[in-house]
Formats: C-alpha cells, structure tokens, sequence
C-alpha cells in the first residue's frame, strides 16, 4: 500500500531524512517511532504529498507521490499532530467541506459523518464554530474528515494526543477495522504503549535514519518495546 | 519583568521588518532595504497628503495672526487619523491577543501585561499622528521661519498626542470588548459598528474641502469654538504657536487622561480578557448537503475566511465596501457630477477618464488576493494535503477576489454611468477598463503574495496589516493608476478618449493573461514549497 524507497529530505545542508525505505502492505498498522526532530513528521509529510524531497521515490497503492500527487491524495488521508483547521468554519461545514472536495455523495456523506460523528461523540457540537473546540474534538473531528472519503492509507501524527480515553479507545477500533477492509496505517506516536499492542509492525527511526523495522515480534523479542527503543536511541 | 514584555512587544511589532515569514530568518540586506523603501513611500504618500491640506491652511490663517488656529486644526487632525489607525488595532492587541491566555498563565501581573500593550499601542498612535502633524510643523516653519522655542514646543506636543489618542483608543476598544464580550451577535454588532464608523469617515472625507475653504474664510469663528468646546486642543495650538506656558495645562491634561485611562483598564483588564459570556451554543440538527463542486467548496471557504470576521473584511474588502458608498454619494451629487462632466466643466471625455480612474484607485484598495496565502497560515497543510491542483486553489483565491469586487465595481459604474448619461462606448470602456483592473488587481495581488508570504502571525488581521504584500499590492494598483492618469495628460490627451482607453484595456489584459501564465506554473510551484 505504501512504499517508500531510498527517502532523503533535506532542510538546507541538514538531511531531516537519509535514505529512508519501508514497505507497508495492506491490512497494516504500521508505527512509526523516534525522538524529537528524527525525522518522523517530515517523513509522513512526504508520503502525504504535502513536502517536497530530494531523492528516492515514494509509491501509494503502485502511484508515484512524486509524479501523481493527486492521485496518491485521492486514496491518502493526512492528519497532523497539530489539528489546525478553518477556525472560522462549522465543524459540520468542515466536514461539508471535504466532503465536496472529495465528491463524496449526499448520502455517504450524511451516513458517514453520522457514523464517526457518534462513535467519536462530536455530533452535538458539530453546529459551534472550529473556533470553539478544544484540542481534542478537533482531532476527533480531523479523524472524521480523514474517514469520510474511505481512504486506502491513513497517515497520522501523534494521533492520539488529546484525545480522551473513549475517543482514543474509538480510534484504535476503528483503524483495526479500516486494516480489515483492506486499507492500511501509518502513524507515529511517542505513546510506546499503544504502538507495542496495536501495531503490527514498527519502524524506529533516529537522525533521519532508519536504525530498525519489522513486525513487533522482530523488533522487540522478549523485551518491551519501551526497551528496545531507549537501547536503540542511546546508542 | 516588564523588560522582558516590553522586548516580546517591539519583537512582535517589529519582527515583519526584519525576520522573513518564509524561512523564518533574518531578511537579507537588500531584501530590508527594499521593504523599508516601500515603508518610506507609504508613509511619505500619506504625509504628503497632508502636507497638502497643511499648505492650504497655513499661511491664510498664520498671517491672519491665527497661529494657535492652525495648529489647533492640523493637532485635531492628526488625533483624527491616528484615533482611525488605532482604534480597532487596540481592541485586537489589548484584550484579543492569542498570547493574552500565555501571558496569564506565567508569573506576570496584568497590569504588566497591559502596560507593555499600552506601550506598543503608544508607539502606533505616535507614529500614525506624527504622520499628520509633522508635516504641518514643517509647513509653518516654511511659511514664518524657523525659530528653536516653537520647534521645542511642537516637539513635545508630537510625543504627547500619541498618549491623549491612546486614551481615547483604549477606553474606546476597551468598551467595545466589554459590550461585544456580552453579546450574542458579536460579529453583527462589530459589522454595524464599523460601517457607522465608515460613514462617518466618508462623510467627513467627502466635506474635507467645503470646511477646509469654511476654516479659511472664518478662522477667527472657528477659533472660538475650538476655544470654548475644545479646550486641549486650544492649548496645544497656543504652545505650538510659541506660547510655552500653554503647553503645561495640555500636558498635565493629556497625562491626567491617560493615567484614568490607564487605571480604569488595569483594574478591569483581568475580568475583560477572561469573559465569555453569552455566547449561543447552537444546536447540531441533520440536514442532507447537495454534493458540490470542488471548485465551489473552496470559493466558500474562501468566503468564509474573509465574511466571518469583520475586521479582516474591513481590512481586505475598503474598496468593495467603498464602491457601494459612493454611488450613494453621487446620488445625493447630482448636480455637480452634471456640471463637472458638461462642455463648461472638464468635458465628458477626461471627465470618464477621471471617473475610471477613480473607479480603478477604488479596486486597488482591495486587498483580498494579497492577503490570501498570509491567511492560511498554519491550516496550509490542510489546503495542501486535498487531492485538488495547487492551480485550482489559486484560481479560487483569484476568483473570490474579482467576485467580491466586480459586483460592486460594476454597481457604482453603472450608477454613474446612468447618472452622467455617458456616451454608450466610453461608457463600456470604463466599466471594461474597471473590471479588467479588478482582475489585474487580484492576480498581482496573488503574485506579490506568494513572493513575499507571511504564514506565522498571531491573529489574523497582523497577517493583513503587518505583512508586505497587502500594503505592496495596494501601492501597485495605485501607481498604476496614476500611470492610467500621467500617460494620458503626457500623450494620450491627444488622441480620442475611446482611443486612449481601448490601448489602456489592451494593455491590462496582456499584463492579466501574462500574470495569470506566470501563475499557473511558477505560482503554483511557490504555493508548493511553502
């Protein structure tokens, strides 16, 4: 579903990311860790088509980023580790918003926002202005617009950030059901926790560069993950 | 303590001068003395301006021994102008600045917080009223000479205004805030307000020369009642004009004014910035949406940007809101729009000339497309992560921008156009040469954007009036504007009025289409890589 290929950012001479490569298939959940400034967020913002590399290639569903951006956009949804939406929108006219961007019929849409509206209990507050939520309804309401168009691949940073413990809870359920159509997940996160249980496979990156990867049995062994990585980032 | 908000305060005034929004450093050299050029001719367009109405006023009233008058006159006017510059801008940083919850939240007292504002607010106010008075300071001393006493007095009435406008400013916006922080349609009120506070600066502006020949032809009478109804200003005119003992009752006045001020605001700073009361919360009721067009979600986007906070219309949409005014004006002008187009007047012909080129400083003062890349700050990931072409986004922004303007671009001409009963081709010809102007207008404003973007700002309306590209954009669509002027007094006066026009119109469509090519490719790279 994902592929990236011999990545290299770089941020004037710093290189953010050095030939990074990795492989997701679908009906993954793929985490993604690294300390502060390792290269996490560039890296997702590149296979979301958003930044601009140098060097290597990156592949949505066999599209080219680099050559076909809109076409990887159709099948990706991004969602950042800082939600910043339209703060002068509804969030029901956010929602309305991407709908239409994507095409998204009268009655998918009005089925799905219903849908994810109350799994993530936001369907009350829809009518306020963006303005008016906290950090966490616009995340939740950032992981609606991202599930609204059934994306192939969903590409999240800090996902988990401000949610409260149902929402969190919601949103684990629903990439594992996402996997299960067949789509697939890439996310970071510092929450090692959360990745150990529910990912099938991780990444550790550190300096631009990928020091690890594989299936949490791989990448771990009998250790925790919280181990391993603290082992890895010390080195 | 308050060294460190008082340098947090010039840093975030000052920091569009000199720190590039684009790469976050420090800006070239070459690029600063650039924008400090372009700061120059701003200021020196709106002081020569003033300078103009100072030399129509000086030396009738100066050698009819009213001195005191003048300056009392020129004094009022530069608290005027810089009561309008500041007003709205004190609302904003004093009680609606993003980092008023930060500030709150470290070991800071209000009072400090307020102070520090107060003192950048200062530094506007001074800026805006020294714009007017000083050069109406060099106009008398052109008319009666230089002597050091007067220079002394005006200088220190140049640092004191600023703190009698701060005052006004402050309790004004601070009332605003109180009133709006209360109420349910706070975005109607603030609408309603600022539209009253358009009318009246439109109906003054439209008067400006009616008084200006009134205070000529009665100085004496307009001195008394500044004497009785307008005691500081009294007092400043006499200490400008070299009475220096005046100058100890308007200083104490404007010091006694700003510190009531200035308590009355620390003691209610607190409770003012914490309110949010009244608020409705609306309620969520399903309704199936029409599938739309992509083109059209991101019009309405646009629309929302610039509709839902007033301030940023008032700042983005003058020209708009400017071309629906004045048609009214020319209703109640009739006659003299009758006469001033008749054979006896300037003629028909450079009468349109002029009305065109009046519609076209009217359009340039839209500065919608050069503030809409700024504008998205930091929900450009947002824009940027759809699957839509960057082209297509910047079309949107270059549409909304003509819609917003030609609608009422294409009302004032035809109402003046119907009022005049001009001839039906330079009539056209006007409304063509307006409407492809707008178009002009937004692509240049777009281009200028993109160049010089300004995506890290704390509130919306910085990334409007504190940014280059806005005010860049404005001064372009003015100079050419007085190009449209120059050229024809310089050549095209003798060639027909249609001739002129028609060239003129060919010219602002090759530069459209050839902005719009540029768009397309390198405009969208831009757009990409920020």
């Amino acid at each position: 579903m994902l592929k990236i290929e011999n990545l290299t950012k770089r941020y004037g001479e710093k290189k953010a990311v050095d030939g990074l490569s990795l492989h997701i298939e679908s009906g993954e959940i793929y985490g993604f860790i690294g300390h502060n400034g390792a290269g996490k967020t560039t890296t997702l913002k590149a296979c979301a088509g958003i930044l601009g590399f140098e060097e290597g290639e990156i592949f949505v569903d066999g599209v080219s980023v680099r050559k076909e951006p809109l076409a990887c956009k159709q099948k990706i949804a991004y969602i950042p580790d800082n939600p910043d939406l339209y703060p002068f929108m509804s969030g029901i006219r956010f929602l309305h918003f991407i709908a239409d961007i994507f095409q998204i019929g009268a009655k998918e849409r009005g089925e799905r926002i219903k849908k994810y509206a109350d799994a993530f209990g936001l369907t009350a507050d829809l009518a306020l202005p963006i303005s008016a939520y906290s950090h966490g309804m616009k995340q939740k309401l950032a992981l609606i617009s991202a599930l609204i168009h059934e994306p192939k691949l969903v590409i999240m940073d800090e996902p988990f950030v401000g949610l409260d413990p149902k929402a969190a809870h919601t949103l684990k359920e629903l990439m594992r059901e996402l996997c299960d159509k067949g789509g697939a997940i890439f996310f970071s996160t510092h929450v090692l926790e959360v990745a150990e249980k529910l990912c099938d496979k991780v990444a550790i990156i550190k300096d631009g560069k990928l020091i690890k990867s594989g299936t949490m049995d791989e990448v771990k062994g009998d250790d925790s993950l919280e181990e391993v990585f603290l082992e890895l980032a010390e080195k | 303590m308050l060294k460190a908000l008082l340098k947090k305060q010039f840093y975030e005034m000052t920091a569009f001068l000199f720190i590039s929004s684009k790469t976050g450093k420090r800006r070239e050299p070459v690029a600063l003395l650039g924008f400090g050029l372009l700061m120059l001719y701003a200021v020196g367009a709106v002081g020569y301006m003033f300078w103009l109405i100072a030399k129509t006023l000086c030396a009738p009233l100066v050698t009819g021994g009213l001195a005191w008058v003048y300056f009392a006159l020129t004094g009022i006017m530069a608290a005027a102008f810089s009561c309008i510059g500041s007003i709205f801008t004190a609302k904003i940083k004093l009680y609606e600045a993003k980092d008023n919850d930060l500030l709150l939240s470290l070991p800071v007292k209000p009072w400090q917080i307020l102070f520090s504002r107060m003192v950048g607010l200062y530094v506007l106010a001074f800026f805006f009223s020294a714009v007017v008075f000083v050069p109406a300071v060099a106009q008398y001393f052109i008319t009666v000479g230089f002597s050091v006493l007067p220079a002394v007095y005006c200088l220190l009435i140049t640092l004191l205004l600023p703190l009698g406008v701060l005052a006004v400013c402050s309790l004004l916006g601070w009332l605003i805030a109180l009133v709006t922080s209360r109420i349910r349609a706070k975005n109607l009120v603030t609408v309603v307000l600022l539209l009253a506070f358009l009318a009246g600066y439109f109906y003054l502006y439209s008067k400006l020369n009616d008084y200006l020949n009134y205070v000529i032809a009665h100085g004496a009478a307009v001195g008394a009642k500044i004497r009785t109804a307008l005691y500081p200003f009294w007092k400043m005119g006499l200490a400008a004009a070299g009475d220096g003992l005046a100058l100890l009752p308007f200083a104490g006045l404007l010091v006694g004014v700003f510190a009531i001020a200035y308590i009355l605001l620390s003691v209610t700073f607190l409770s003012v910035v914490t309110t949010k009361r009244g608020e409705v919360r609306p309620k969520y009721k399903e309704k199936p949406q029409k599938q739309g067009s992509a083109f059209f979600a991101l019009l309405r986007k646009e629309t929302g940007r610039f509709f839902k906070n007033p301030m940023l219309a008032l700042n983005c949409l003058l020209g708009s809101l400017m071309a629906l005014v004045l048609p009214v004006a020319a209703l109640f002008n009739i006659d003299f729009l009758t006469r001033l187009s008749s054979a006896d007047g300037l003629g028909q012909e450079l009468a349109v000339l002029l009305f065109t080129a009046l519609v076209c400083g009217v359009v340039a003062t839209n500065i919608i497309s050069a503030s809409s890349v700024s504008l998205e700050g930091e929900t450009l990931w947002l824009v940027k992560s759809l699957p839509v072409k960057t082209g297509k986004i910047l079309a949107v922004k270059t549409a909304f921008h003509c819609l917003v303007t030609a609608v009422p671009v294409c009302i004032f001409t035809l109402t003046v156009g119907i009022l005049l009963r001009l001839n039906a081709l330079l009539f056209a010809l006007a409304l063509l040469i307006a409407l492809a102007f707008t178009v002009f207008c937004a692509a240049l404003g777009l281009v200028i954007n993109l160049a010089l973007p300004n995506l890290h700002w704390t509130n919306e309306v910085t990334a409007v009036k504190q940014s280059a590209s806005p005010m860049l954009a404005m001064f372009s669509g003015i100079g050419a504007v007085a190009l449209f002027v120059l050229g024809y007094f310089a050549f095209g006066k003798h060639l027909p009025a249609w001739g002129y026009m028609l060239i003129c119109l060919a010219v602002l469509v090759t530069a459209c289409i050839a902005m719009a090519v540029w768009l397309a490719k390198k405009g969208a790279e831009l757009f990409e890589r920020l």
